[in-house]
């Protein structure tokens, strides 16, 4: 129950971080902020999630925070979505397909590389312990 | 208007969080259902937000804040990699699909019934 409560309390206070850490980028380069915070999101979660397979030292209220609460927060798939949308309206089909494809393409490869360098990281870690 | 935004991610993460816990108990399913569900009902959600046109500091706490914390695209991406991981490729690529075409279609239909009202 008290656990409960603390994961709860992590994921509010690294959302709160990562939604403005999103806001600022977005504000500073508008829609490439938002490709920006996804790919960088990608990278980090996957790290984030497979280090923490690997390398089982942290407590749950940090890797919770961190990832769930932080990046889950930093990253956006409903402003993604708008992002393209408004794209539609405005007839940018060029810019509207560079989006598309650099945010779906580009954080799966990212994600992927996030996910074999965590993991590794986390083991060679672990094994010095 | 930072911390507007801030505190609605906040509250948005902290919803996904609880929700996902929530499911997670609920359903033993390869399919990841808690994150494809809130991607999806956030993206309607922000179609109407968007729609309606809310006033500045409204949309910064409702949409920037908590639908852009609630919804989450790191997570849909390092679930499909999970799933390729674990050889469900099939899964995967059928999430991805799934996600990306209807998060966009939910949210046109937002903007939609937004504008209407």
């Amino acid at each position: 129950m008290r656990e409960r409560w603390i994961n709860a309390l992590s994921v509010l206070f690294f959302g709160f971080l990562g939604g403005m850490l999103r806001y600022l980028f977005t504000i500073t380069f508008d829609f490439n902020g938002t490709i920006m915070v996804n790919l960088i999101g990608c990278f980090l979660l996957a790290f984030l999630t497979y280090f923490f397979i690997s390398f089982k030292s942290f407590a749950q209220w940090l890797t919770i925070g961190l990832g769930t609460g932080f990046v889950g927060s930093f990253t956006t798939f409903s402003s993604f979505n708008l992002d393209m949308f408004k794209l539609v309206l405005l007839n940018e089909s060029g810019y509207l397909l560079f989006y598309l494809l650099i945010s779906i393409l580009g954080g799966l490869l990212l994600a992927a590389i996030g996910s074999i360098v965590g993991f590794h990281l986390g083991n060679k870690l672990q094994g010095e312990e | 208007m930072i911390y507007l935004v801030g505190i609605g991610a906040a509250l948005g993460s902290l919803f996904r969080y609880e929700f996902t816990v929530a499911i997670k108990k609920r359903f033993i399913y390869n399919w990841p259902l808690a994150t494809f569900i809130i991607n999806l009902v956030g993206s309607f959600l922000l179609g109407l937000l968007f729609g309606v046109d809310l006033p500045a500091n409204y949309y910064l706490f409702l949409g920037t804040g908590i639908l852009g914390g609630f919804t989450t695209f790191s997570t849909l991406n390092t679930e499909i990699i999970g799933l390729f991981n674990n050889k469900k490729i099939r899964i995967g690529i059928i999430y991805m699909f799934l996600s990306y075409l209807s998060g966009f279609f939910l949210l046109a239909i937002g903007y939609f019934l937004g504008h209407m009202m």
